[in-house]
């Protein structure tokens, strides 16, 4: 019953892997696009199979980047499937990766998620030819209005009532500004559609993007935000998309929240610019028209939706310097690089020689496992 | 990076399970007298310093190194109890508090039983609490059951079977015997659950887990796997169980699926033993089958460990991954200085290393944010 970091990553990357709509339509691009002694990179690659997919495809080498454990699950399933040869497995990032030669295809995970934009613009510029062929091409976010169900009322309402007689306010200006992964079978569109996200990936240039569409209630109802749905060009004219009425089984939407529920009509409309900025924020501005005249405005964003800690903000040039528990960790790594002894011995000594920053033998376990480099990540 | 949708659902459903938050709410307040020092081990957003302040607290050290304490601080201040609570943003094994306290609580065990929880609890009720204090909580017990469960045995063991014409045989093995979250109704399990290990955790428990159940079955079953969670005595007499009758109240379960499900005939029985190694997060447990006759039918063994996703680095790169580390401490112990000059030293010392210059900024960035302070202003 411990918590399981390997089996929670199995479970995940498994229902993304059964997910044959998404997996064929990518195994079809991979096919049409790879070319005989073709080199590939594969950003993302998880347990490898579409690597494996590139290889049977007629690729000559395929470097497999992946910065998490799934990586060492694959070591096992590239040499089962035979392809020691062909498949190269690199972890870590792929901006912290240089390769020996450049590819002619990038194979890309793509989502709403941190650094989306620098990781393609990155490997574009990198680890590609100049005239190398893209998996995916473009990517887009397809909005409307859209009425949510009970859960996302219950989301922001949570905050603005008392629990045990405290007040929780604060948290509710917080959680009207998120962006909240929905599931679409429980909300009913009420507008026309609109693109609200559209990259061109091989002609991106900048980081920052921002779009703007109208959209127009088409039946009269509540309006808790903005849902959007991905939809995402594999291959010259192949799109695989999310928006209703099409489905991708393992993908999900998001809501961009009004924070609050609006009474539409049909004919009212919403004029919604989405802006983001390397997908690590979130800006969302709607001005709502409605019939009675009345217009209201919105401007939400993820940055100034969570407390900033001023502690944790450590910019390029700040100046610092060396904490208590810098000095234990600086004679972890010593003791470890000299390889003094188990993992344990070395807890043990620091807990001896640092007894302020590292008070007991737990804190010594942490530390060694922390400066470890095989382990660091695990401790983001 | 700022988008913190996850991080306030999980604090919302928090407070959305009644019943759980009325017992802490009791048990806090029968173990915090007027006067008393307090710790709260992991306390997110704040709710039980907030209720131990209530109860008279004249001092509340609230432990939490994540972000979500930004949201407590705020919580603090508008509750008016920021003079009383100090929130410290530090794993609480590295913490040294100033005196010792009267009641050491923590609501560590949300979504599952962590090893890392125990250990904290344990290593505070060495370290931070008064001879006669109280822990909270103050009893925890591993429950289990077999479960019928074809549909979460596909999605973790069956979706490996056959992908796309590849053998993932190899991610099939790994994956049984691994503990991932589920949600079962209380038809899915097919025996009665039974106490697999408890700690006591007021008494002197260590944090190693053992223990072992026997299962009867009345009926005939197909049997896919264990399902596991966490009963927690807060106080005597004040518990809280995450099994499977309030669905929606509940943080659910684990499950642990068998590499094939396992026919049980009436009157036979499943035996099920287990070790937990806390230190190194390792699940070792064997599962027999055995026949009212007292023969064998069947003998399964699994072990989970943290190190089975653990990066493979030759020792030699390991060791000049911690030399290079070490010098970046070091040089930041000698004079403060700043991210941009720490990673040009970097790179000058140990550019083999590092590829790219963006991987020799994410090390630098890693332990500038781990072991680093801001210098005083004016200090160059």
């Amino acid at each position: 019953m411990i918590v399981d970091r390997i089996g929670g990553v199995l479970l995940e990357h498994g229902s993304w892997l059964a997910d044959e709509v998404r997996v064929k339509a990518l195994e079809r691009a991979i096919r049409q696009t790879i070319r005989p002694g073709d080199v590939a990179v594969d950003l993302g690659a998880g347990t490898g199979l579409l690597s494996l997919m590139a290889v049977r495809a007629g690729a000559r080498r395929v470097y497999a980047i992946e910065d998490s454990e799934a990586i060492e699950l694959a070591r096992d399933v590239v040499r089962d499937n035979g392809a020691v040869d062909q498949i190269v497995l690199l972890r870590g990032r792929s901006e912290a990766i240089e390769l020996p030669e450049k590819a002619d295809v990038l194979i890309g995970y793509l989502g709403l998620c941190d650094g989306m934009l620098s990781s393609f613009a990155d490997a574009r510029q990198r680890l590609l030819k100049p005239d190398a062929r893209l998996i995916p091409r473009r990517f887009q976010l397809v909005g409307a209005l859209a009425t949510a169900d009970g859960e996302h009322a219950r989301r922001i309402d949570t905050w603005s009532v008392n629990h045990c007689g405290f007040d929780f306010s604060p948290i509710e200006s917080c959680a009207r500004q998120q962006p909240y992964p929905e599931d679409r079978r429980l909300e009913s569109v009420r507008s026309t559609y609109g693109t609200l996200l559209d990259f061109d990936l091989a002609s991106i240039r900048s980081r920052f993007t921002k779009t703007s569409a109208r959209l127009t209630v088409q039946s009269d109802g509540v309006v808790h935000g903005v849902a959007a749905w991905m939809r995402v060009e594999y291959f010259p004219d192949d799109w695989l998309s999310h928006v209703p009425p099409e489905t991708v089984p393992s993908w999900g939407n998001y809501l961009f929240s009004f924070g609050e529920a609006l009474t539409m009509k049909k004919g009212d409309f919403a004029d919604v610019t989405l802006s983001t900025h390397d997908g690590q924020i979130w800006r969302w501005q709607v001005a709502v028209c409605t019939a009675g005249g009345g217009e209201r405005r919105i401007d939400f964003s993820t940055f100034s939706g969570f407390p900033f800690a001023a502690t944790r903000a450590r910019s390029l040039y700040a100046v610092q310097g060396l904490t208590a528990l810098g000095r234990a960790a600086a004679s972890a790594m010593g003791r470890l690089e000299e390889a003094l002894g188990p993992p344990e011995g070395v807890a043990s000594a620091l807990t001896q020689q640092f007894p302020d920053a590292v008070p007991a033998i737990e804190a010594g376990r942490a530390l060694v496992s922390e400066v470890d480099p095989a382990r660091r990540r695990e401790h983001g | 990076m700022y988008n913190h949708a996850a991080l306030i659902e999980s604090q919302a459903s928090l407070l959305a399970n009644r019943e759980r938050v009325a017992a802490f709410e009791r048990a806090v307040k029968g173990a915090v007298k007027p006067g008393d020092v307090v710790v709260d081990l992991g306390a997110g957003m704040g709710l039980l310093s907030l209720l131990a302040c209530r109860a008279g607290a004249r001092k509340v050290f609230a432990i939490e190194p994540g972000k979500v304490g930004e949201l407590a601080k705020r919580l603090f201040a508008v509750n008016g109890v920021a003079g009383k609570v100090e929130l410290i943003p530090t794993a609480s094994w590295y913490v040294t508090l100033p005196e010792a306290a009267d009641v050491v609580m923590g609501d560590l065990f949300r979504g599952g039983l962590r090893a890392m929880g125990v250990r904290q609890l344990i290593d505070a009720r060495g370290r931070m609490l008064k001879a006669g204090g109280v822990l909270l909580p103050s009893r925890l017990r591993m429950m289990a059951a077999p479960v019928h469960a074809p549909r979460e045995h596909e999605a973790r063991i069956g979706v490996w079977a056959d992908l796309y014409g590849f053998d993932f045989s190899s991610v099939q093995k790994v994956a049984a015997g691994r503990a991932g979250p589920a949600k079962f109704a209380p038809g899915d399990l097919a025996a009665r659950p039974e106490i697999l290990a408890e700690i006591d955790a007021a008494g002197g428990s260590g944090p190693e887990w053992r223990g072992r159940a026997c299962f009867e079955f009345a009926r005939p079953a197909a049997v896919h796997g264990l399902a596991f969670w966490l009963q927690t005595e807060l106080a005597p007499g004040e518990e809280i169980s995450d099994e499977p009758v309030h669905p929606a109240a509940s943080w659910g379960q684990q499950f642990v699926p068998f590499r094939e499900a396992i026919t049980v005939n009436a009157s036979e029985t499943v035996e099920v033993e287990v070790a937990i190694d806390t230190v190194r997060d390792a699940l070792n447990w064997t599962v027999i089958a055995r026949s009212s006759d007292e023969h064998e039918s069947s003998r399964q063994v699994y072990a989970a460990s943290r190190d089975d996703g653990a990066e493979m680095i030759p020792e030699s790169r390991r060791s000049a991954f911690l030399r290079a580390s070490r010098s970046v401490l070091e040089s930041l112990e000698a004079s403060p200085q700043t991210a941009r000059e720490l990673t040009d030293a970097l790179i000058a010392s140990h550019g083999s290393l590092f590829p790219t210059r963006r991987a020799a900024e994410d090390l630098v960035a890693d332990l500038l944010h781990r072991f680093a302070e801001a210098a005083p202003l004016g200090r160059r």
